[in-house]
């Protein structure tokens, strides 16, 4: 029994212990392990205090070595004296004594008020009864209170002068002291706000720190550690210390009292307990948070352009590439549905290219060029030369080859021909054997051995009609004549030759007819129509395998997904829906690896996967996925939005902005002037934007320009000529006459802009001045000529200005000059700050430069 | 008997809780790619602006090079390869020369200022791009 007893004594003391230490624990655990903010803010204070002690020091070393030492002690020993001379007991009975006055005044002061203000108020009620009732009583009584009115008013007069009065002589006794306590705060006021701000800090405790916003329901509490993000001081590099980067951008425009953290960044925002918890990279949460780059995929929630967007840079990228390769061709991407497939039409392919290059070409594009836009399919040799036949099938019966060689090529005509490619400055959007191609956006194919791949005939009535064969190219119309267009075709089949090309069907041979059906069966499976327009299947993607969200596939069912997953909410689809497959444990099992995995190698989860090789490199995966991943189900509150252009186009009236008409509308159709010139939103950033050209430019030299461009600009950047009339002399003419008026007339009506003023503004000066020399001594002063060409010195990042004065209007040119980014941001030049002279006379010198 | 089984119960428990701890201790999970985010925007930008706008004198790859500068004037665009071009200049002269012109820093006026189009913390961008050229031959390609 009494063994038992102390049996269970001890069991007691060893649980109570155990008790005891865990109370211990847990106290501990909860002040200390689940709140790492408390060390955070406790640290970041003592940097914070650091700095601003530091600054103080400073601060305080400048005050003493500019003599305000003793500028202080001076103004000290003034004020004590001043306040030595009030203090005496002479003085102090007289400002007793004043101040008694004032009292009194100022009570009969306020009776004064009390009296004016009952007379003002019967007045009031005598001028009433007299208007309603007409009698001489009522009229004597008004003009006797009007009477007392102006006595009330005399004396209240009186005794304000009196007050004063009154107050002039107390500020004799006081007056100097108070200006001098002035000075002394003033010089101190500095140091002051120093030590002030030193003191605040140190009085900060480590408290949870939250930004709550209702709207989106969001409570981040992230500052609780990152106390320093909104800092204006760079502190530290290390987290959580730093500060936000460019916040010039970024918070200036996102308040983070407004917007929070997490509404960009993602994480867990009320977490408080572990940066991995508030970061979300725990399992089950489904938002892990957003860094660097990666953050711009949030931008896609709120703005509908993302493209141009400062701070947005990456997915702007990302977006390109996604235009680039046309991947809304299989996956049905929101934003993207009205854009156009990006191949060509293959319509025509047998009577087009030859055999052997379209069957190299759909195993491997890139072997033919680098940078073509054709992703890789790994068709076997055999896939590819089915689909080449049910291709080839549609114009002919056999595999056929056509090679060029010395036998065949006329050398003179190719000669001749060179001019022709020349003045057309192909190499603008072309590239040929690494040359050109400097227009990065149109992505038109690589010439460097388009001998081997087309024939003749086919070129020809290409470059003649482009649209005829593909009515949405964006090649232009050039407007050659026949002797011109074979001339031009000579010399590209016998300049770019890929010399060892080696045909396999130069005789023809026929094609199988179970080849033709082996092709179009592959090309119904990998859709080949998502990119290319094919007979008979332009309503193909209709008719795709259904692909829902869930990743199910339900053969055979009528709808009108695209082939590929519908990625309208990829980035916030659920990460069990998401099949890793053969990846599973190889990649992080989360959402953004996913997608990188998919787009670095797009059949690595499963090997009946039909999505092609892009070849993209690693930084081009990223920019697609910060894309793709900022697509989700997240609604954001109307407020935060910023509408798309081609949505507030929709809803503004159509007259105000810049859709193209008439005329002018079927010409830039035909010579594409949208290729690369802009107006408004529409087109492309390469030559001049055109949104002001009424405006800005004179219809003398617009005139004279179109009919043979001039050069202003570095070669590649020239104007093309689209029209060769003469044989002989090839570089007669561009556009014709009566084209010419369509373009100036849709300047003078639809491009101008009110902004601009009709003449320089009037400055005043004794007419001394000669304006053009001033400007001249300015345009040397800032160094202008680093860039502009006048004459023969100069550089050609800006315009050739010799004949300046032909081509802008002195409007445009002076308003320019104030803020060269006003009509484009885009412009290279700085604002050199200058004043509005500054401004006539640099305008008036550079519209002196006249080729006449 | 019934003493048993009432322990065996409470060990049942015990075990159990003892499992939901060790599961929340593993509870922590990768997140490589979160590390694969980091290039921070300050240098992306840095090297963005550079291309826009100084490139066209000093060079893509700011060796002073570049294609359309006036080829006849003097001095020629600075070398930012050149170690030396920085030992002599610090930060502080390198903003006061990108903001407010070279001419400001007492050479030429051939470039110009730039601190009324750019914001003070573009100007650093740049200020940290430049200062990475020197001893880097093979800066990525723009793409």
């Amino acid at each position: 029994m009494k063994q038992k007893s102390s049996y269970t004594s001890l069991l007691f003391a060893f649980l109570s212990l155990l008790l005891l230490g865990l109370t211990f624990w847990v106290i501990w655990k909860d002040e200390v392990q689940l709140r790492p903010w408390k060390s955070y803010q406790q640290e970041y204070k003592e940097l914070k205090g650091k700095k601003l002690q530091e600054e103080y020091d400073r601060a305080k070393k400048e005050f003493d070595s500019n003599g305000n030492a003793q500028k202080l002690e001076s103004l000290q020993a003034k004020l004590k004296a001043e306040e030595d001379f009030f203090n005496s007991r002479e003085v102090q009975e007289k400002y007793k004594k004043l101040g008694g006055q004032l009292d009194i005044i100022g009570s009969s002061l306020a009776q004064n008020q009390k009296k004016l203000q009952e007379t003002r108020g019967r007045f009031l009620e005598a001028e009433y009864l007299y208007i309603r009732d007409q009698e001489e009583h009522d009229k004597k009584v008004m003009q006797q209170l009007q009477g007392e009115i102006e006595e009330l008013k005399k004396s209240r007069d009186t005794l304000l002068e009196r007050k004063k009065g009154i107050e002039e002589n107390i500020d004799e006794l006081t007056g100097e002291a108070e200006a001098i306590r002035a000075e002394i705060m003033s010089l101190h006021k500095g140091l002051d706000e120093k030590l002030a701000a030193i003191k605040g800090n140190e009085r900060t405790s480590p408290e949870i720190r939250q930004i709550h916003i209702s709207d989106v329901g969001k409570a981040d509490r992230c500052i609780s550690c990152h106390a320093g993000i909104e800092s204006g001081y760079r502190l530290s590099e290390k987290q959580p210390f730093t500060r936000h980067p460019a916040s010039f951008i970024f918070l200036e425009n996102h308040p983070v009292s407004e917007y929070g953290c997490t509404f960009c960044h993602q994480g867990q925002g009320r977490a408080t307990t572990s940066p991995d918890k508030a970061h979300g990279w725990v399992d089950h949460w489904t938002e892990p948070m957003l860094r660097g780059s990666m953050t711009q995929s949030s931008c896609i929630s709120c703005h509908g352009d993302i493209e141009g967007l400062r701070g947005a840079e990456f997915i702007s990228k990302g977006s390109k590439l996604i235009k680039k390769y046309g991947c809304y061709g299989c996956h049905m991407i929101p934003g993207y549905e009205e854009l156009r497939e990006i191949g060509p039409v293959l319509a025509e392919v047998g009577a087009k290219v030859n055999y052997s290059w379209a069957v190299n070409w759909l195993q491997d594009p890139k072997t033919y060029y680098e940078a073509a836009r054709m992703p890789k399919f790994f068709f076997s040799k055999e896939e590819a030369e089915s689909i080449a036949d049910y291709l080839f099938s549609m114009t002919g019966t056999t595999r056929h080859d056509t090679l060029y060689t010395d036998d065949n090529i006329d050398w003179d005509l190719a000669e001749k021909g060179k001019a022709v490619w020349r003045q057309s400055r192909c190499n603008i959007c072309h590239t040929t054997n690494g040359k050109g191609g400097n227009h990065k956006e149109i992505h038109a194919p690589d010439l460097s051995s388009v001998g081997s791949k087309v024939n003749k005939e086919w070129l020809f009535n290409w470059i003649r009609d482009p649209k005829k064969y593909f009515p949405e190219t964006k090649m232009p119309r050039y407007r050659f004549n026949d002797q011109e267009l074979t001339a031009l075709v000579e010399y590209i089949v016998s300049e770019f030759q890929d010399w060892d090309f080696e045909p396999e069907y130069e005789e023809a041979v026929p094609i199988k007819a179970e080849s033709i059906e082996n092709g179009k069966t592959l090309v119904e499976k990998y859709g080949c129509f998502g990119c290319h327009k094919l007979k008979g299947m332009e309503e193909m993607q209709d008719i795709a395998p259904q692909l829902r969200r869930a990743g199910t596939t339900v053969a055979g069912a009528v709808s009108t997904d695209k082939i590929g997953a519908e990625l309208s909410s990829i980035g916030s689809k659920p990460i069990e829906l998401l099949d890793f497959g053969k990846m599973k444990g190889k990649i992080p099992h989360e959402r953004l690896s996913y997608i990188k995995q998919k787009l670095r190698v797009p059949r690595s989860y499963r090997d009946d996967l039909r999505m092609p090789d892009y070849r993209l490199n690693e930084d081009e995966v990223g920019a697609v996925s910060s894309v793709l991943l900022g697509f989700t189900d997240i609604s954001r509150p109307i407020r935060y939005k910023v509408l798309a252009y081609r949505e507030i186009e929709k809803l503004e009236d159509e007259s105000e902005s810049h859709i193209l008409s008439g005329d002018f509308e079927k010409l830039e159709k035909d010579i594409k002037c949208l290729n690369c010139h802009k107006i408004g939103n529409h087109g492309y950033n390469y030559a001049p934007d055109l949104a002001i050209a009424g405006s800005k430019l004179q219809e003398r030299w617009v005139r004279k320009f179109l009919k043979q461009p001039d050069i202003i600009r570095p070669m590649l950047k020239q104007m093309p000529r689209f029209n060769l009339d003469k044989q002989d002399g090839m570089i007669q003419g561009n556009l014709a006459d009566s084209e010419i008026e369509t373009v100036v007339n849709f300047f003078r009506s639809d491009l101008v802009s009110d902004d601009i003023p009709a003449s320089l503004p009037e400055l005043v000066d004794n007419g001394a001045v000669d304006r053009v020399l001033e400007g001249k001594r300015l345009y040397d002063k800032k160094g202008c000529v680093a860039c502009h060409q006048i004459g023969n010195a100069g550089g050609s990042v800006g315009p050739n200005l010799s004949f300046v004065g032909d081509r802008l209007t002195a409007g445009f040119v002076f308003k320019y000059l104030e803020d060269p980014q006003r009509y484009n941001p885009q412009n290279v030049e700085p604002n050199l700050g200058l004043t509005e002279r500054e401004r006539v006379y640099l305008t008036r010198y550079l519209m002196s430069l006249k080729q006449e | 008997m019934s003493r048993s089984k009432h322990s065996a119960g409470l060990y049942r428990v015990f075990a159990g809780i003892c499992a939901c701890l060790l599961c929340s201790c593993s509870a922590k999970q990768e997140h490589a790619s979160a590390d694969e985010q980091k290039t921070s925007y300050a240098s992306i930008d840095g090297r963005r602006l550079y291309m826009h706008y100084c490139a066209i004198c000093h060079g893509e790859k700011g060796d002073g090079a570049g294609r359309y500068y006036g080829f006849s004037l003097e001095p020629k665009p600075a070398d930012f390869t050149d170690d030396s071009f920085f030992e002599e200049r610090d930060s502080e002269l390198l903003y006061k020369a990108i903001s407010e012109g070279s001419a400001s820093v007492g050479s030429s006026n051939l470039c110009p200022p730039w601190g009324r189009t750019l914001h003070k913390e573009e100007v650093d961008f740049l200020i940290d791009h430049i200062r990475s050229f020197p001893g880097s031959d093979d800066n990525p390609e723009d793409k």
